[in-house]
């Protein structure tokens, strides 16, 4: 009973997110009419504060040495990306209560099933258990389609989800299949399992093919999770198509869960003990698999910076800018080694700031004109100075110039490609970035090089909540640019810890 | 052991057999007069009303998804049950807790109208001065749409007649 | 490695290739929710037959009802949301949905 007791004391945060996610329901259901937004909204961020709090407390005490439950895994990593999961979920619950966007007529059920899916992102980012992973992947994956369509009777918001559903489940399936031949080949579902397995099989040297085909399967999952190439076509469109508050949730939380899954996955099944020293055969393979990550990486933010220049539409142009990072991030995934990994951890937690400050002010502005056109942003520097103030060091950071917290992660990235011989990537990556300046730009333009007269829109204050909501992830933007030591030091930590 | 199955096969065929040719042997001798009322399907005495492959409605479908919920809550419960004496207080409340989740899912629908066969639409009515009575089948765009189904290749191929038929009738 | 001379492991490959291929051709929404199916029962085959024999056996299985719950909750919410598109546009074809491109 101690043991059980103490079990579950490790997976508070889940069940406290699991707990308040119901009450969310239950709250709709009791409340006075017309008052469900406010009073939903509170408990869900009550909910993420009593999580986040158990969170905290789990951070620097000494993680359980075995799996709790026999697959929940908690040590510092996990923890790391539940945060990142809990502050974005915050953040997105905030943005739908300012938003006018998003009015649904159950209050209750939006928020349930938001919570819902920030669960999926817990145990995504916390297990070795392939099983758990697949089904976090899916409670994540099944309640961003119901969100990405929320927008009842708009047809782009409906048709984004279908796309999102189609893709959603061929790519799921296909990781699940993947899976399901590691399974055959070594007779687990744990990764910690499957790693030492997999070892002896490249000793016997029976070949590689079985092991590329089921890897190559289960990277096809996590690729489209991550919007990869050549699984990143529904991005843009859903996207576009999803109220802007689920937009920021899928580019900021989902997306950083979905790298969760896949540095476990690959530092657990395929990253060799150098100090060990495994069978040749492995060797070969690992550095073969971070070859094809990094061709991956440099196909993916090339498709996402070529594409972005084209667009109108500020949401858009986001979405594949946001492809595009998801390219610069996989340049540290391509390493295969814990320099890389530990910049991939600091670079998400910048992009968390920048993308939801950027999706922030598209909501704003969507908001306050009813308008998504870039163009039509004209003079808006003059009209509201201060969003176009945080907007301009979002830009700035996604470029990744100094002094903000997008060089120095885009510095740590190029740094761990370069020292793996990566080269090519590096340059690569270095062109992209120079090509980004010029779409990113063109927003600063609009908003600052026109006169006042061309604005389109009259003067709209943002109101102090929304105002505030800026300003903290500006300051945060700008903040980890300068001091980034104790961020640094907080992501090779919970790298370090990976097993 | 294959002697056994040999039974079985003999049992089958002698069957199989004996219903065959009494249906042979019925269509040979019987006299054969048929008229449009001996050839129309018998539905409890009452006259035909049109093809069963009619639209049906789509609020059916909610009614099949909650069946889908709760069929594969089952697949959950039985190996649950199998176990649980062993595991204990542990296993009892673990089932406690999913099925409550489960029902609180059902009692949100339920009491936010979703269930209801004519929906009323003042529950998002601020003040609830506004009461519509619309029925579910205007907002949700009608009966399940044939076409959808026709297209996918299970649905009936309606032809001219038929919808004549079909609006005549109701 | 013995697994994959199996016959049932090429069942279920072909069955996951099925999957793929229906997905790639048909543009009908309703057909391609019940390719993913066929993909998802390929998984669950190649689960059970991996396991077959072995002391594993109850494991598998387990993990295999897990599957159908989660297939059954996506064909639930891809059934909606093909209905929701389809009442919008009266269509229910993939090439309908274009209002989103660029």
């Amino acid at each position: 009973m101690n043991l059980l007791r103490e079990e579950l004391s490790w997976i508070t945060p889940e069940l406290c997110l699991t707990l308040f996610a119901c009450v969310a329901l239950l709250v709709d259901l009791f409340v006075q009419k017309g008052r469900e937004s406010v009073m939903v909204g509170f408990f869900s961020l009550m909910g993420l504060l009593a999580t986040a709090f158990f969170l905290y407390r789990q951070y620097g005490v000494t993680p359980p040495a075995q799996p709790v439950f026999g697959c929940m895994v908690v040590d510092p990593f996990s923890t790391l990306f539940k945060l990142f999961a809990v502050g974005a979920l915050a953040f997105v619950v905030l943005f739908t209560m300012l938003s006018r966007q998003t009015r649904p007529d159950g209050y209750g059920e939006f928020y349930f099933i938001l919570l819902c899916a920030g669960l999926g992102a817990f145990f995504l980012a916390s297990t070795y258990n392939l099983l758990l992973m697949y089904l976090g992947l899916e409670l994540l994956s099944i309640a961003s389609y119901i969100l990405a369509g929320y927008a009842k009777g708009n047809r782009r918001s409906g048709e984004a989800a279908m796309k999102y559903v189609i893709f959603g489940a061929v790519a799921s399936g296909v990781m699940l299949y993947g899976f399901t031949l590691l399974y055959g080949m070594t007779g687990s579902i744990d990764l910690t399992v499957i790693g030492p397995k997999l070892r002896d099989q490249f000793a016997l040297d029976h070949g590689t093919i079985p092991i590329s085909v089921a890897t190559g399967l289960c990277l096809a999952g996590f690729a489209y999770k991550i919007s990869a190439a050549p699984f990143h076509f529904w991005t843009p469109d859903v996207y576009e198509g999803a109220p802007t508050p689920v937009t920021t949730f899928l580019a900021v939380a989902s997306k950083g869960a979905g790298f969760a899954a896949l540095l476990r996955f690959l530092q657990a099944g395929f990253i060799p003990d150098r100090t060990l020293g495994g069978p040749e055969a492995m060797m070969g393979y690992s550095d073969k698999l971070g070859t094809l990550v990094a061709v991956l990486a440099a196909l993916t933010m090339t498709l996402g910076n070529l594409a972005a220049l084209g667009q109108t539409n500020l949401k858009r142009m986001l979405a594949y800018s946001s492809i595009a990072h998801a390219g610069y991030v996989l340049m540290g995934v391509a390493t295969m080694n814990r320099e890389g990994f530990s910049s991939v951890l600091f670079y998400l937690v910048v992009y968390y700031f920048m993308n939801l400050g950027a999706f922030g002010v598209v909501m704003y502005y969507a908001n306050t004109t009813g308008d998504e056109q870039i163009d039509d942003l004209k003079g808006l520097g003059w009209r509201s100075p201060l969003v176009a103030i945080t907007m301009v060091a979002f830009l700035v950071a996604l470029v990744g110039l100094p002094p903000t917290a997008g060089f120095i992660g885009k510095w740590f990235l190029f740094t761990a490609a370069v020292k793996k011989g990566f080269l090519w990537l590096a340059v690569v990556a270095g062109i992209n970035s120079a090509i980004s300046l010029f779409y990113y730009f063109r927003v600063a333009r609009a908003m600052w090089l026109r006169p006042e007269e061309e604005a389109k829109y009259a003067t709209v204050h943002a109101s102090p909540a929304f105002a505030a909501l800026l300003l903290v992830l500006a300051v945060g933007t700008v903040w980890f640019g300068v001091g980034f030591d104790s961020l640094l030091r907080y992501c090779d930590y919970s790298q370090n810890l990976l097993r | 052991m294959y002697f056994d199955y040999f039974n079985v096969f003999v049992f089958l065929t002698t069957g199989l057999l004996f219903v065959f040719a009494n249906m042979i042997v019925g269509g040979l001798v019987r006299p054969q007069k048929p008229t449009p009322e001996k050839l129309s399907p018998y539905e409890c005495g009452e006259d035909v009303i049109g093809d069963s492959w009619i639209r049906f409605d789509i609020r059916f479908y909610t009614t099949a998804l909650i069946y889908l919920i709760f069929a594969v809550e089952i697949a959950f419960l039985f190996p649950w049950a199998l176990v649980v004496r062993e595991i204990g207080m542990l296993a009892l409340v673990e089932g406690f807790t999913f099925v409550a989740i489960l029902l609180l899912g059902l009692v949100y629908v339920w009491v936010k109208g979703d269930l209801d066969w004519v929906k009323t639409y003042n529950a998002s009515v601020k003040g609830g001065t506004e009461v519509e009575d619309r029925p579910a089948a205007d907002i949700h765009g009608g009966p399940l749409p044939v076409e959808l189904l026709q297209a996918a290749g299970v649905g009936p191929t309606i032809t001219e007649q038929q919808t004549k038929g079909e609006k005549g009738h109701s | 490695m013995s697994f994959f001379g199996a016959p049932v492991f090429f069942l279920a490959a072909a069955l996951f290739a099925l999957g793929i291929y229906g997905f790639m051709t048909r543009r009908n929404l309703i057909v391609v929710l019940m390719s993913i199916e066929l993909m998802l029962n390929a998984a669950n085959l190649t689960f059970l037959a991996a396991a077959r024999g072995t002391a594993q056996a109850n494991e598998a299985s387990s993990y295999a009802v897990f599957v159908i719950l989660v297939a059954a909750a996506e064909v639930a919410v891809g059934l909606a949301l093909v209905l929701a598109v389809f009442r919008l546009k009266r269509d229910s074809d993939i090439d309908a949905a274009r209002d989103l491109r660029g």
